[in-house]
């Protein structure tokens, strides 16, 4: 990664004039992926003086700045005590603290990172993406948006879904999860996310609908890895993720309603 | 090339810096050689550095962003490090000591941050610090000493 400029813009919309001037010029994160690229950038625009670092409880939300860290978020009481405890612990495998103190919600939602166990968590619970110029937006649809010129300032999550179940399945300590399933909600009503397949987090919506409708745990499980799509990586293959699905939708549906 | 002005150790000063480039580099060009730098890619921890006494990676940090910032390396925590550094080399943990300068700064942040010190919470904390000679059990030792004897570096 190369880059020319480095510009620490006192307002949003100067970050988007900057933005938007070229095609080159990048808002940078915590530069954990980006540093390892070969991405040549004109301007590097730094979001740093926005305040965006902050949680706030209001209006029903619990709202992340794009600029929050994963330390501090699961650091801080409000978050650690939300949906059941899952964000923290959606965080804590990845890397050491010290690798969490640089990588942002801003910059995880940016990357729809294909293993984040955290993005499951946020589309389990129904979370909407704040962007500077498009406004609010389901998190499920800005997952499936290419990535646009715009700047994301916060993610908003509903804490009408008080509980979330995480289960995941591992390696080891700090590796990428081989799947991730979050479900939140209670009795028929719960959101069903697979993540980690490898691929962004998408919810499970048929897996969905026959909970609702009275089917068991089990069987919401075979119709989530069926219509989830797999991929092989060097941890697991597409077959083995697609039969885990089952067991891991299972036990996370059994866990909710508990 | 852009100037900004940060406090090192308690001191401070002046660097004309790149764009691109990061605090690691900074910090080794201006002659702080205990900032080890091993994947610099954020994931094996040799490079922490306490920015604003957070313990961080200086392989990721562009030093553009340092600007009015406190940083605090090992050249700046000597007693601190030597009280460390007795126990380690007691528990035969020194090993190589590539990664120990690293290893020290969060072993000192851990004290400020954690309310309890179990083997769990300190092996959870030290994740991200990398020991190419594997030396886990020996550090784990030496901290678990480190603490007890000094029970006055628990927090509140």
């Amino acid at each position: 990664m190369t880059i020319r400029e480095y510009a620490r813009p006192d307002s949003l919309g100067r970050a988007y004039e900057l933005l938007m001037r070229d095609e080159g010029n990048e808002i940078v994160a915590g530069l954990t992926m980006l540093k390892t690229s070969d991405r040549s950038i004109a301007t590097a625009i730094d979001l740093s003086d926005l305040g965006l670092d902050y949680v706030r409880e209001e209006e029903g939300f619990l709202k992340l700045g794009a600029m929050l860290t994963l330390r501090p978020l699961e650091r801080d009481e409000r978050c650690r005590e939300a949906f059941s405890g899952a964000l923290a612990r959606a965080v804590e495998h990845v890397g050491g603290i010290q690798l969490r103190s640089h990588i942002t919600i801003g910059g995880t939602l940016a990357l729809r990172s294909a293993y984040s166990e955290l993005l499951t968590v946020m589309l389990a619970v129904g979370a909407e993406v704040a962007l500077y110029r498009q406004g609010i937006a389901p998190l499920a649809d800005f997952l499936e948006q290419p990535h646009g010129r715009d700047i994301i300032t916060e993610v908003r999550l509903p804490l009408r879904a008080a509980r979330c179940i995480l289960e995941g399945l591992r390696n080891s300590y700090l590796e990428h999860p081989l799947l991730c399933i979050a479900a939140a909600g209670c009795g028929k009503d719960i959101a069903i996310a697979v993540g980690a397949r490898p691929g962004r987090a998408r919810l499970a919506k048929r897996a969905m609908a026959a909970w609702k409708a009275g089917h068991g745990a089990r069987e919401a499980g075979t119709i989530a890895s069926e219509e989830m799509d797999f991929g092989d990586d060097l941890q697991a293959s597409a077959w083995y993720r697609r039969k885990i699905c089952v067991s891991l939708v299972a036990k996370a549906l059994g866990d909710a309603i508990l | 090339m852009i100037v900004i002005g940060v406090t090192v150790n308690g001191e401070g000063k002046t660097w004309e810096i790149s764009p691109d480039e990061f605090l690691s580099e900074t910090l080794q060009r201006q002659g702080y050689i205990s900032v080890k730098t091993g994947c610099s890619g954020g994931s094996c921890g040799l490079c922490t550095v306490w920015i604003d006494d957070r313990p961080m990676l200086s392989c990721t940090t562009l030093s553009a962003r340092m600007d009015g910032k406190k940083i605090t390396t090992l050249e700046g925590l000597q007693k601190e490090a030597k009280e460390i550094a007795d126990f380690l080399v007691d528990e035969g943990a020194d090993q190589c000591g590539f990664c120990s300068p690293g290893f020290i700064m969060l072993a000192l942040a851990i004290r400020r941050e954690l309310k309890s010190l179990d083997d769990e919470s300190v092996r959870a904390y030290f994740n991200g610090n990398l020991c190419r000679c594997s030396g886990y059990y020996g550090r784990l030792r030496a901290l678990r000493r480190y603490v007890l004897n000094k029970p006055e570096h628990l927090p509140d």
